[in-house]
């Protein structure tokens, strides 16, 4: 069988290949700059240059397939440009589902994140039929959902969907933006002393990498058309995070908590300056509001109906820092 | 018999905001909005989370008859109603000349005859409940000549009218009749990207639904006539008061 898949120089995307094409699937991979050394290389993946944002070049690389796995997105919060993130996550979403209804493709895979749901409500996790509780904390949320929106859309025209919400993915695989938790272990394993903002009981879902990458697999087959998934693992505050991570390095790193708000307002000052200058912005307040964010979720659904399994944080983490460790 | 708030329009945007905010607040909650809206797992949420009683009727607001059942309902049912927020409202842009009959006829009654009728059926429940109120949501297109917004700023103003004269007929039995003015919201996902794209002046008076909500629903509580939430809003109404015409426009050119 054929699968087209996007965002393949991503971090979900690149493993997503590699394991496609290492089951047999002829892969075709849609990417921007063939040069690119985050590409997937594999004897069953075949390179398609273009883009999402061109109709036409999805069109070509999508002849003669039966899937599409649309895992591509725009993810950097600190730009502040909506049409950057509109064009991509929102248009470009589109010219996939119109590409893939065209060629009458038997089931649209599209990664979203879980942060389309909002905070989680108190100890209540985040499940699919959870209402949005609080209004779209940055650009990236507000486009992901409005592209969820398309996606059903083209569900209501015939073309077999799934959606799998992500939650925060770590584990071995491609330095990209999107991989925070392996900065933050290579930081750990380094320095003697790590400034944390002081919101240390905020509540993540940290879910390995090879169980978002099965969990697509398994949405082949397994997704019903039009459902939703919350793709997860465990909730964590950060000082459990830091408390595991420390014990699995044997660091003796000491973390100095900061205040949250002086933190914030020290970024916005730093990033008034770097602005005027033209420097690319080291965090922004968004980035801290989301990574600060209460999202406590539960993935019974994936795990009932997907034969969704979650590897628990411990191995989990183990198998990542052996990684960053070799890898360093 | 247990009391009520029933929010009209209660499935998105402010309306879900202040139903969010009252059921916080533990009040019981009769909430009323359009089929598939997202209406029944707010509710089931509400219920199961803030231990509350959450009744939902989906329904078009346009039509008297649907006025009259939920009321003969929640009857039925022995529920009477505290407060009434009467939010449901259908907004509109575009040039009168380009406008269908039957859309602004549509309109005026979700947002005109819907909010007077539900205030005329309750009357008895906010009685028998007092201290009560209701609180009608217009706008600050009420204030502002608007073009494109003609028929929406002209319900919004009779909302105000409506409210202020109400006021003071039944303020004697102890029933407070508020009104809000919000200014842009990041409501549903296409405003909120069209308030991104807005100037820097215009963007400084969005607000997000849950912050409106918080201020206006203390307010109300507090017995306040006329709520005005955010600080830029209040400045753009004291503005309106001094400034010229041309620079009035200006500032409201991409306000909804």
């Amino acid at each position: 069988m054929n699968v087209l898949i996007t965002g393949s120089t991503g971090y979900i995307g690149h493993q997503l290949a590699l394991e496609l094409a290492l089951k047999g699937y002829q892969v075709h991979a849609l990417v921007r700059n063939l040069k690119s050394e985050a590409i997937p290389k594999h004897k069953n993946i075949q390179l398609f240059e273009g883009d999402i944002c061109d109709l036409k070049s999805v069109l070509c690389a999508m002849k003669n397939c039966q899937m599409v796995f649309h895992t591509a997105a725009y993810t950097n919060l600190k730009c502040n440009k909506i049409d950057s993130f509109y064009s991509v996550n929102v248009d470009g979403t589109k010219n996939m589902l119109e590409a893939a209804l065209q060629h009458k493709i038997s089931r649209f895979i599209y990664t979203s994140t879980l942060s389309v749901y909002g905070p989680s409500y108190k100890n209540v996790s985040i499940t699919e039929s959870q209402p949005r509780l609080a209004s779209y904390m940055n650009d990236y949320e507000l486009t992901k959902s409005m592209s969820e929106d398309v996606v059903s859309s083209y569900e209501q025209k015939g073309l077999p969907c799934v959606i799998l919400n992500v939650s925060r993915v770590y584990g071995p695989g491609l330095k990209t933006y999107s991989n925070g938790v392996n900065k933050l272990i290579l930081s750990m394993i380094k320095n003697d002393f790590l400034f944390v903002p002081s919101r240390l009981n905020s509540i993540a879902n940290y879910v390995f990498i090879k169980d978002v990458v099965n969990a697509h697999i398994s949405a082949m087959d397994n997704g019903i058309s039009g459902e939703k998934y919350i793709i997860g693992g465990e909730n964590l505050s950060y000082s459990k995070l830091f408390n595991i991570i420390k014990h699995i390095t044997k660091s003796r790193i000491k973390i100095v908590k900061i205040h949250f708000s002086f933190l914030k307002a020290c970024f916005s000052i730093i990033n008034g300056c770097k602005r005027i200058l033209g420097q690319p912005l080291s965090m922004t307040s968004n980035v801290l509001d989301s990574l600060f964010t209460n999202r406590r979720s539960s993935s019974e659904k994936a795990i009932s109906s997907l034969n969704y399994t979650v590897t628990s944080i411990e191995s989990g983490l183990i198998q990542t820092i052996n990684y960053l460790i070799q890898k360093s | 018999m247990k009391t009520y708030t029933l929010i009209t329009g209660g499935s998105m945007g402010f309306g879900k905001a202040l139903a969010i905010e009252c059921a916080k607040m533990s009040m019981n909650l009769v909430l009323v909005a359009l089929p598939n809206s997202g209406l029944v797992e707010l509710s089931q949420f509400l219920k199961k989370n803030f231990n509350i009683d959450v009744l939902c009727y989906e329904m078009d607001l346009s039509k008297e008859e649907n006025c009259i059942s939920i009321y003969s309902d929640l009857k039925k049912n022995d529920a009477t109603i505290k407060y009434l927020i009467n939010n449901a409202g259908m907004l509109s842009n575009g040039l009168f000349e380009d406008m269908n009959s039957d859309y602004f006829l549509t309109q005026i009654k979700v947002n005109v005859a819907t909010p007077t009728l539900l205030s005329k059926l309750f009357m008895d429940d906010f009685k028998a409940n007092v201290p009560s109120g209701i609180l009608n949501v217009s706008s600050m297109a009420s204030f502002f000549d608007l073009p494109k917004k003609q028929v929406y700023g002209g319900t919004k103003a009779y909302l105000l009218s409506f409210s202020s004269s109400l006021r003071k007929e039944i303020a004697k039995y102890g029933i407070s009749v508020s009104i809000v003015c919000p200014g842009g919201m990041n409501t549903t996902s296409r405003l909120c990207l069209q308030n991104r794209r807005l100037g820097w002046i215009s963007r400084q008076s969005i607000m997000n639904p849950e912050e409106v909500a918080k201020v206006t629903l203390r307010h109300f509580f507090n017995g306040k006539a006329f709520i005005i939430p955010g600080n830029v809003n209040k400045l753009f109404m004291l503005m309106n008061r001094i400034l010229p015409q041309f620079l009035k426009h200006r500032l409201t050119r991409n306000a909804i």
